[in-house]
């Protein structure tokens, strides 16, 4: 018995320490994935929401994309949306805040970091719905990172269509 | 000679009862049990069936939309996708997935001429099908690692619904019931 408690707090020390380990030091695919939780909730917002709480969250949407970024957006059966650099993101993040409410989530978020340590590449399931539809729109997007500064950018996004005619 | 319990007595019965109730007559081999089960479930749901809740309707009347199904990941370890299969194809990953019914196979040419599916220029049989339409869709001819799926409402406009070319290695499972 006593050999028993002894590999138990062996084992509870061993899963405290690696937890401790991974939140001060948490590993590029844990930031980008928080990250990414994070922009989708500041994406987000219902309509309960008064127009200050709506506007801060909106503003935080383009500190995740780098100046530069390329997000290309095709939708099944909605128009495609293109933005060249995060200034139309920021728009678009404001633009979307008339609307009745919307609700961003990521439920599948996959990262691959490359060899350089400086870039990353995420696939991710996006669902989202906006308060006026009846269904989720469900895509898959291709999310570039890249290592700015201590900080993990987004330089690119593209929608991925897993069923095709061509 | 008798005696009637007390009425501590009484209360320290109920406790030995609750006690075999909650954690059984012997609590280790309890333990080990629930610790089996949780695993196994754990492997079992996680791995193997992955439980759907499928929504939308585009394989009504087949599936319907709130309706609870599993994906069952072990049979495509045995054999290949075959033509009337129910598959679940992923994402990004396989917390969200599509539900389709696989009627295109790999080398395969596949067209819709008035809602009809033709395999190669050969009618496909389709008895999963209530309701017929009017889909007209070019040729598409599917590359040596493709399968081609489509839902089984076809009551919905072509452009509005979900189907096409779609790469093995997006299929994770089949639809168990």
């Amino acid at each position: 018995m006593r050999t028993f408690v002894r590999v138990a707090a062996g084992l509870l020390l061993v899963a405290a320490g690696l937890w401790v380990w991974r939140t001060f030091f948490p590993s590029p695919e844990a930031v980008i994935h928080q990250r990414l939780e994070k922009l989708a909730r500041n994406a987000s917002f219902s309509a309960g929401e008064g127009t200050v709480a709506r506007a801060i969250s909106a503003q935080r949407v383009p500190g995740f994309f780098a100046p530069q970024v390329d997000v290309i957006l095709d939708f099944p059966g909605r128009p495609k949306h293109t933005f060249a650099d995060r200034e139309r993101v920021a728009e678009a993040a404001m633009a979307s805040r008339q609307g009745m409410g919307l609700s961003v989530k990521f439920p599948d978020i996959n990262v691959v970091v490359n060899g350089d340590r400086k870039s990353a590449t995420a696939d991710v399931t996006l669902q989202a719905r906006l308060a006026e539809d009846k269904e989720d729109i469900i895509q898959e997007l291709q999310i570039t990172f890249q290592k700015t500064n201590d900080d993990w950018l987004i330089t690119r996004v593209q929608s991925v269509r897993p069923l095709t005619l061509q | 000679m008798e005696t009637a319990p007390t009425p501590s007595g009484s209360r320290g019965e109920w406790l030995r009862l609750l006690k075999i109730f909650a954690v059984g007559r012997r609590p280790k081999r309890t333990l080990a049990r629930i610790i089996v089960l949780a695993v196994t479930c754990y492997l079992v749901f996680g791995f193997a069936l992955l439980p759907v809740r499928v929504t939308g309707i585009s394989m009504e009347p087949t599936y319907h939309n709130g309706s609870i199904n599993f994906s069952n990941r072990l049979v495509f370890l045995w054999r290949e996708p075959r033509r009337g299969d129910v598959v679940t194809i992923r994402y990004g990953g396989i917390h969200v997935m599509l539900m389709k019914r696989v009627i295109g196979l790999p080398g395969e040419t596949v067209a819709f001429v008035h809602g009809r599916v033709f395999i190669n220029g050969n009618l496909l049989e389709e008895p999963y099908m209530k309701e017929r339409s009017h889909w007209n869709v070019p040729a598409v001819k599917l590359g040596a690692d493709d399968y081609f799926v489509v839902g089984d409402n076809r009551t919905m406009r072509w452009q509005d619904h979900e189907f096409g070319k779609v790469s093995r290695e997006r299929i994770i499972g089949k639809a168990l019931l």
